[in-house]
């Protein structure tokens, strides 16, 4: 491993995913995201995805993430949250959708004072959580994670830490994020938006569809003996660079996705598939590019995709969104293609991935940036004695 | 690896004058100063070693209310102009104090945010603790901020039962691995840090309170600050759920 920093990893193993769920723009399994990012191209309304499931709640946000953490467990077999066991969400708009609406009303005098408090009760980010903790009558340890688009990827890196460190027995891990006006309105301000079709690493990239998501996985320090996936590394860094744009050489974005691979104890060769944050905007995918060539060496770059073009950026739930994804390729051992590539950027030096195809995958690398320079990575595995 | 205090810093909100007018400062938010002040006084023990200490440090900043003022400005402003504005929405997310500071100070180990109702600035220092602890950086600062917002202060005035959401502040705590302070050859202020969170009363309860959402890293600050040796902080919370924090100091 060349020019990988000599960082003092402690306490590595691995940790076991013994059930995950998420809900999507293309469904509410992770077989219909799988399939919708594998099968034929489609593209989000105006750019912007919206899951309509729940369109008639008065709180989306929760009655996403409670869904989703419930099918997760469902799916790992666990029948309810104990007190050993450990929560953590990463997620950036929270319940603004529950109380900007009103804020707008209260600020044009349409309702009163006190009729917008009732709404702004839900304003502090760890409300969701404690409200989540509180409908499945959970007291363990929980944290909330906001951490922009980076956010869920750190959940779980964090969740695999704390499993490490025997803070908690078993851990479920993710994002929710749906879409309030300020988020709409605010990546319109800063152009990074565009009305087509995502076409991440493309020269003709416009910019970002932003969609609404969530994803839970379900960590232990044991497998289940059935899905016998996991973690094995995780790194965490940040640019320290600008409140938006990514550093323009990947520094920090190559820093996070080193520790990963010296976490798991690899060679940036054992990594058989790139899942990467490929989000369509100008900026994101050159810096992003420039960090993954770094980490191998120019010729050793293994096949690398992003699948936003098809469910959108899905904000904080994007990590967890797109590590469903990492999962379901290990299982299925196939790789998902970069959907909308038509021309690949020409500054864009990976062997991007144009359609679906079968693989070897043993070692999934999936990378993720967010605002505030921060940077995340995972390194998923699956275990090959079965 | 354990992780050790090394030094502490606090704000006071009256500070931020000196940095509004720096050049460097003009697009932060009042959380991002409050915040920069603590971090600078927290890191004035170790600042000739910084400069080598900074790639492998890290930063998690707790807060409640996060924001608010931004976000709230952002979207007044939109609904009155339709224009929205880049320089608000940047600044309105969660995040965006983790980013300023983290940029200012040149840390490149890694940057988190949590909000933790109540629990903020607890949450904030049992992540430096887990960070440091598995070895991701050597050094991590933890914040507590919340910063009083007009809206709060003037818009909703008279809603919230009084003296509820009076306070803002914030404060730092240097975490260092046992591994660094014997290389920096110095001696932590204390270590063993074990923090409790017992959460009772409603989650949306906004109630008589003295303090702010996040007021967690400042009053440990402020107690190591004053006292040194072992130690027991309870922190009682607005809704009466109540923290527990527990330190020893080196042998």
């Amino acid at each position: 491993m060349q020019n990988l920093k000599q960082h003092n990893i402690n306490l590595v193993h691995k940790t076991y995913i013994t059930g995950y769920a998420c809900s999507t723009v293309c469904g509410d399994s992770p077989e219909l995201l799988w399939s919708a990012v594998n099968g034929p191209e489609q593209s989000l309304p105006n750019g912007l995805g919206f899951i309509s499931n729940e369109k008639h709640s008065s709180n989306r946000t929760m009655d996403i993430a409670v869904r989703c953490i419930s099918q997760a467990m469902d799916s790992a077999g666990w029948q309810g949250l104990r007190e050993d066991d450990g929560l953590i969400i990463g997620t950036t708009a929270g319940q603004l959708p529950v109380w900007e609406g009103p804020l707008m009303d209260f600020s044009t005098g349409k309702i009163t004072k006190q009729q917008f408090v009732d709404f702004f009760k839900w304003e502090p980010l760890g409300v969701l959580t404690e409200e989540i903790c509180s409908y499945f009558n959970f007291s363990g340890r929980r944290q909330t994670i906001s951490t922009a688009c980076s956010a869920s990827t750190h959940a779980i890196a964090l969740g695999c830490s704390w499993l490490a460190q025997g803070k908690v027995n078993r851990c479920i891990v993710g994002g929710v994020d749906v879409l309030p006006q300020l988020i709409v309105e605010g990546f319109k301000s800063l152009q990074l938006l565009t009305s087509e079709p995502a076409r991440p690493f493309d020269r003709d990239r416009k910019g970002i569809n932003l969609s609404e998501g969530a994803a839970f996985l379900c960590l232990e320090r044991d497998s289940n003996g059935e899905n016998v996936f996991g973690i094995s590394g995780y790194g965490m860094s940040c640019d320290a660079f600008h409140p938006t744009a990514p550093h323009p050489e990947g520094n920090g974005s190559y820093s996070a996705m080193a520790s990963a691979v010296r976490m798991a104890g690899i060679k940036p060769s054992d990594v058989d598939w790139v899942h990467a944050h490929g989000t369509g905007s100008v900026h994101n995918d050159i810096s992003e590019s420039r960090g993954i060539v770094r980490l191998f060496s120019n010729d050793n770059i293994p096949p690398v995709s992003s699948t936003k073009g098809i469910h959108g950026h899905t904000l904080a739930a994007s990590g967890a969104v797109e590590s469903v994804i990492c999962l379901e390729a290990l299982k299925a051992q196939r790789l998902a293609p970069t959907n909308g590539l038509r021309n690949v950027d020409p500054e864009i030096k990976l062997p991007l991935v144009r359609e679906s195809k079968p693989a070897f995958v043993r070692y999934v690398l999936k990378n993720s940036l967010g605002f505030g320079g921060a940077n995340g990575a995972l390194v998923f595995f699956r275990e090959t004695n079965t | 690896m354990k992780s050790c205090i090394l030094s502490v810093g606090y704000s006071k909100s009256s500070s931020i004058e000196r940095l509004v007018s720096q050049p460097e400062f003009r697009r932060a938010s009042r959380n991002s100063m409050m915040a920069y002040l603590a971090v600078e006084q927290a890191l004035l023990p170790i600042k000739d070693n910084w400069e080598a200490l900074k790639s492998r440090s890290g930063l998690v900043v707790g807060t409640g209310h996060g924001e608010l003022a931004t976000t709230v400005d952002f979207l007044k402003e939109f609904k009155k102009s339709g224009v929205p504005r880049p320089l608000f929405f940047q600044n309105s997310l969660h995040h965006s104090t983790t980013g300023f500071l983290t940029k200012v100070f040149g840390m490149t180990g890694l940057g988190l945010t949590t909000s933790q109702r109540f629990f903020s600035g607890e949450g904030a220092l049992e992540l430096a603790s887990d960070v440091i602890e598995t070895g991701c950086v050597d050094l991590c600062i933890a914040v507590g901020v919340d910063a009083l917002s007009s809206f709060l202060q003037t818009e909703l005035l008279g809603v919230f039962p009084e003296n509820y959401i009076q306070a803002e502040g914030a404060g730092a705590v240097v975490l260092a691995s046992d591994e660094l302070i014997s290389r920096l050859g110095v001696t932590p202020m204390v270590h063993d840090l074990k923090i409790r969170c017992f959460r009772t009363g409603e989650i949306r309860q906004w109630d008589k309170g003295e303090a702010y959402e996040s007021d967690g890293v400042e009053k440990l600050a402020k107690k190591l600050e004053e006292k040194r040796g072992a130690g027991i902080l309870e922190l009682v919370k607005p809704n009466g759920s109540f923290s527990r924090i527990e330190w020893r100091v080196p042998c």
